[in-house]
């Protein structure tokens, strides 16, 4: 029998945007819960916890063929020795510094067996400052980074900000990542039950994409900055057209695509396909059946230099009647 | 590999009251088991301290527990508990106390029930210790530095610098050197010279174990990216060994350096390192294991001999030039954590995931 893993739950975000509040709201609001929590800097704000390491935010590259393929040496150091420890963890909460790239922490988690194997990333949460984010974003490619790597994006200090500002920093977020949950708040808070136990990762989890956040309307060009990209087909998918087509783009283009998620409807199959990746690292499984839901194909990709119209072409060739 | 006495539980008085074997199972013909129960918790380091005749054994909570190598069916007694969790243990100078780093930043030494500090960081992790008994030289590693002591505790040398946290600490056979493994490949320090810059054997990628050929010929490295590395000292020519399934986490020479073991794949592995080294040779392999990657391996101190530990809890103890094994203990169904022979050669100690330490005993030997 297979021991359920101790979920990790990442709090990114850039300087003061609010993710030692968030951290501080979990632990004390998750009483008799007992957290190991990693942190690459202590702050001036304290951390109310009995285990809180110290992480020396070490990025090692892999040997693996795949160039963007980068890992966190510390946390497997870290995470490898917390999981021999006598404590039954509740859970792991990583606290990144301001300025880290998500992405090395991410396949942390896909690609050492010995952190797979104990521990499973439950979801990125990125913590934004309503207030800097327009002024921050286009200078700080970690910003942009953090919000494309999220699951779930806390639009934080929204009292601080106009109605039209907020409009304006909304449609940034969902430019740079449609498929994240975007939850408005003021010092941080929010309802626990929204940050943990989500499952991001958990392909057995993944039945829709949140509604709303995939409107196909935006026409983008070849851009080289963060973007996302949505794509929709109702004609089934060729699985072997659409292997051969995923598998190459992410070879060749797996240093600019941050992230995918697909729900796929393949021809002549009553389940539901879904997958996902950061980087090249794939990971897909067969998900829900159908029933009686109107059957459609569903692409997300995330990255940069992406090209909207190549891609939707790509996609439609993979489809039974191309 | 059938023994001289046959394989017969029942004769062998498995419950009987006189026989100062009482507990022990025979595995395989050649082999005597003694097995303590699991104690949930997870081992963090297993060595063999001859001068006690015990292993001394570290566990995530804490616990220090020691079990001596009579096979009488004894349980490992607590010798000590440490506040820090214990990740690295070396047997000290002499064969006589066992060295502790800690997750709270000490070098600890534990001389029969009494844990002394023999340093502190101040912080990171002691994750790394080598002793050299000939020099009388105790190495420990603490995020990107390395000390070496001396018998006294005087500081000896000292390395502050590595491209990242050392993950592997290593001597030279005659403890003139000591060899560091990082991200990026190995640097070889001279202890005589501190101000010199280190040799760097440079490898793309992350290093987490460095084992120096006890005849000074090889420096082997283990990597992230499941694959070893192999150096040549004298011209510092680099090898590559790869085509793991998993992460290597234990690499073991022979005592004469004419193999290195490793885990990391469903057999244990051995190169064959004699003359111009591996280059170009197939390891040689035994064990297979149905369901099982080896975890750890440990070199018995005279033969080419090897013992392997399995995720699933298998033991094995194999002839490597032979390349057959036979079973020292079957699978619990929790992952060998940790191997370790006694000087005899007779006797090995494993420890599971689970926390339960099985000693065996080879009855017969293994070559002939």
């Amino acid at each position: 029998m297979q021991q359920a893993k101790v979920p990790v739950t990442l709090i990114t975000g850039y300087l003061g945007a609010g993710k030692t509040t968030l951290l501080n709201r979990i632990l004390t609001e998750q009483h008799g819960k007992k957290y190991a929590v990693i942190v690459n800097e202590f702050g001036e704000e304290g951390i109310d916890n009995e285990l809180v390491v110290d992480a020396d935010e070490e990025i090692f590259e892999m040997n693996n063929g795949c160039i963007c393929c980068t890992v966190r040496g510390d946390l497997i150091r870290i995470i490898s020795t917390l999981m021999k420890r006598a404590d039954d963890f509740d859970g792991m909460i990583i606290e990144t510094t301001g300025l880290a790239d998500p992405a090395p922490v991410v396949q942390t988690f896909f690609v050492d067996e010995d952190v797979q194997a104990k521990v499973a990333l439950d979801a990125v949460v990125t913590v934004v400052d309503a207030c800097h984010f327009l002024d921050a974003v286009d200078e700080e490619h970690e910003l942009a980074e953090q919000v494309a790597f999220a699951d779930i994006i806390l639009l934080n200090k929204t009292d601080l900000v106009g109605a039209d500002k907020l409009n304006t920093v909304k449609a940034k977020i969902t430019s740079l990542n449609r498929m994240a949950k975007v939850i408005e708040t003021v010092k941080s808070q929010v309802p626990i039950a929204d940050v943990l136990d989500r499952g991001a990762f958990d392909l057995s989890r993944v039945l829709e994409f949140e509604p709303g956040l995939l409107d196909e309307e935006d026409d983008h060009e070849h851009d080289e900055n963060i973007i996302s990209i949505s794509l929709k087909t109702d004609n089934p998918i060729e699985p072997e057209k659409f292997s051969n087509w995923i598998r190459g783009f992410i070879t060749e283009r797996g240093v600019d695509v941050l992230r995918t998620k697909g729900i796929l409807n393949l021809s002549g199959q009553d389940n539901r396909y879904v997958f996902q990746g950061v980087h090249m690292v794939m990971d897909s499984a067969w998900g829900a059946p159908w029933g009686g839901d109107a059957r459609s194909s569903r692409l997300v990709f995330i990255g940069r230099n992406l090209d909207e119209a190549e891609l939707r072409t790509a996609f439609d060739s993979c489809t039974v009647a191309a | 590999m059938m023994g001289a006495t046959g394989f017969d539980p029942a004769a062998m008085g498995l419950a009987g009251t006189g026989n100062p074997d009482v507990g022990a199972r025979i595995i395989s013909p050649s082999v005597k088991l003694s097995e303590s129960p699991a104690v949930g918790v997870h081992p963090t380091f297993t060595v063999i301290e001859p001068a006690e005749a015990r292993a001394v054994i570290g566990y995530g909570d804490g616990t220090i527990r020691g079990l001596g190598l009579a096979l009488d069916g004894a349980q490992p007694s607590v010798l000590a508990q440490i506040a820090a969790t214990p990740i690295t243990a070396a047997v000290d100078i002499g064969g006589a106390g066992v060295l502790i780093g800690t997750d709270g930043g000490e070098l600890l030494r534990l001389g029969g029930s009494v844990v002394t500090k023999l340093s502190e960081t101040g912080g990171p992790w002691v994750g790394e210790i080598a002793v050299h008994a000939g020099k009388g030289l105790r190495a420990f590693a603490a995020a990107k530095g390395l000390t070496v002591l001396d018998a006294e505790g005087g500081v000896v040398f000292v390395a502050s610098d590595h491209p990242s946290t050392v993950a592997g600490l290593s001597f030279s056979p005659d403890g003139t050197r000591i060899a560091a493994a990082h991200y990026g490949g190995v640097s070889v320090w001279k202890l005589t010279e501190p101000s010199q810059k280190p040799v760097r054997l440079d490898w793309h990628g992350s290093h987490t174990a460095v084992a120096w050929s006890p005849n000074g010929l090889f420096i082997v490295s283990a990597m992230q990216d499941k694959e070893m590395h192999c150096w040549r000292w004298k011209d510092r020519t680099g090898m590559r060994m790869s085509g793991y399934p998993s992460k290597i986490r234990a690499v073991a020479w022979t005592a004469d350096g004419a193999y290195v073991a490793a885990s990391g794949a469903d057999t244990v592995t051995s190169w064959d390192c004699s003359g111009k080294g591996p280059s170009g040779k197939p390891p040689l392999e035994f064990g297979y294991v149905y369901d099982g990657v080896v975890r750890e391996v440990a070199a018995h101190p005279a033969d080419h001999v090897v013992a392997g530990g399995y995720s699933d809890g298998t033991v094995l103890i194999g002839a490597i030039e032979q390349e057959t094994a036979m079973i020292a203990r079957p699978a619990s169904g929790h992952a060998i954590t940790g191997l370790a022979w006694a000087t005899d050669g007779a006797t090995l100690v494993a420890t599971d995931a689970a926390g339960a330490v099985a000693v065996m005993r080879i009855l017969e030997p293994v070559v002939s």
